[in-house]
């Protein structure tokens, strides 16, 4: 090997290897964000690949939506049915969103209290996805111009998917939850509760599993804690996140509890919640803004 | 194929470009989740570029969007993709003739 490569050729391969596993070394640990040359390159090609994402999107759904066609032509139908269910929730909604008015200036709240739950979804179209198998992050055309931050909760209609892990001035990556782990540094743990059960039952979603057998995603849900026995989680539960970890704002839908195991140490169960958003072929998503806590 | 020729830089850029947006698109869910098929396209083009120019094009052309790589998808680190993509064409360049071949496209 030695002879075919010659003395010098060796002495720069190794000094590049070294150069190259420094680098790998320092940027390990202590990524906080990113510096301006790469948020003027990911800008720039991000703009790029703006064009191109969009467009294959759409064309892609076209053909779907051809394949799909007497699928949508049910779905049409049940959809107006149910706009139906929502002019009349719409109408109660008003009813009780009055009442609940009143009600907080009887007792008297702040007005960071009544802002608390009045949520801005920010709109955004993908731009990219990551092709890397063990890096599930994609890019959104919202940046730091439009009031993104880190750590903002990601959404699709059908639920959350992530959270904004870098920003860029015009655009961001998020995180998808496929990425969540528990020995990773670089993933945050999703403090969650069940619905109607929300005083009862806390749990933290840490990691992402696969079942082998069908390829489902599944969240996994540990530290179960169950305040009220009587009021135990229950397969088919909704969990969403109940906004203790500081991290995401309390209400956003996660998933539905597909099984109960036994945890590690047999002491707490160890859930495996179903998401309801899809990590793949996503166009649009919304970045949920809670108001600032002081 | 050399590092003046524009085309070849193009081709590139154009790789990196369809390997993050098209082909999500393209491939279906169930190979993004269950099975993972990766486009990684330009680092197939630099294997070629290896094989038919030489080992100090494919070197530069592996380093520069290796790291444009990097810099697009925010991961744990800096630099793998850039050395990952960068080492094949050295490495070609250490074997040689059909032997060298080989190596790289297993």
């Amino acid at each position: 090997m030695l002879k075919i490569m010659g003395n010098k050729r060796l002495f720069f391969l190794l000094l590049g290897m070294i150069l190259f596993i420094t680098l790998m070394g320092l940027t390990l640990g202590g990524r906080t964000g990113l510096t301006w040359p790469e948020k003027f390159v990911k800008d720039t090609i991000s703009t790029a690949q703006g064009w191109l994402y969009k467009p294959a999107g759409s064309i892609a759904g076209f053909f779907r939506d051809l394949r799909e066609l007497q699928v949508i032509y049910r779905e049409n139908k049940e959809l107006k049915k149910t706009l139906i269910h929502y002019a009349e929730d719409t109408q109660h909604l008003n009813d009780l969103e009055a009442e609940n008015k009143r009600l907080k200036i009887a007792l008297a709240f702040t007005e960071q209290q009544k802002q608390s739950n009045n949520y801005k979804y920010h709109i955004a179209d993908v731009v990219a996805v990551s092709p890397d198998a063990y890096n599930h992050t994609i890019t959104i055309n919202l940046g730091e111009k439009d009031g993104i931050k880190p750590n903002m909760a990601v959404v699709t209609p059908q639920g959350l998917i992530g959270r904004i892990q870098t920003v860029t001035p015009f655009h961001s990556d998020v995180q998808l939850l496929t990425n969540l782990n528990d020995t990773d540094n670089n993933t945050k743990a999703i403090s969650v509760t069940v619905r109607g059960k929300e005083t009862s039952s806390f749990g933290v979603i840490e990691s992402y599993e696969q079942d082998k057998q069908s390829g489902k995603d599944y969240l996994v849900m540990t530290k179960v804690e169950q305040a009220d026995p009587t009021h135990a989680i229950a397969v088919g539960d909704t969990v969403i996140t109940s906004g203790l970890g500081q991290v995401f704002p309390p209400g956003l839908m996660v998933g539905k509890v597909a099984s109960i195991g036994v945890g590690e140490f047999n002491i707490t169960p160890r859930v495996l919640v179903e998401p309801f958003a899809s990590f793949t072929h996503i166009q649009e998503v919304f970045v949920v803004e809670a108001p600032v806590q002081q | 194929m050399t590092i003046k020729n524009h085309y070849t830089w193009l081709l590139l850029f154009g790789l990196l470009l369809v390997q993050g947006t098209v082909m999500p698109w393209v491939l279906p869910p169930a190979w993004q989740s269950s099975t993972f098929v990766v486009p990684h396209f330009t680092l197939t083009a630099v294997l070629f570029i290896g094989l038919f120019t030489g080992r100090h094009a494919a070197l530069v052309y592996g380093i520069i969007f290796g790291l444009l790589q990097d810099f697009l998808f925010y991961g744990t680190m800096l630099g793998v993709y850039s050395f990952g993509s960068g080492s094949p064409g050295i490495w070609r360049g250490c074997c040689s003739g059909g032997l060298g071949a080989a190596f790289c496209t297993a």
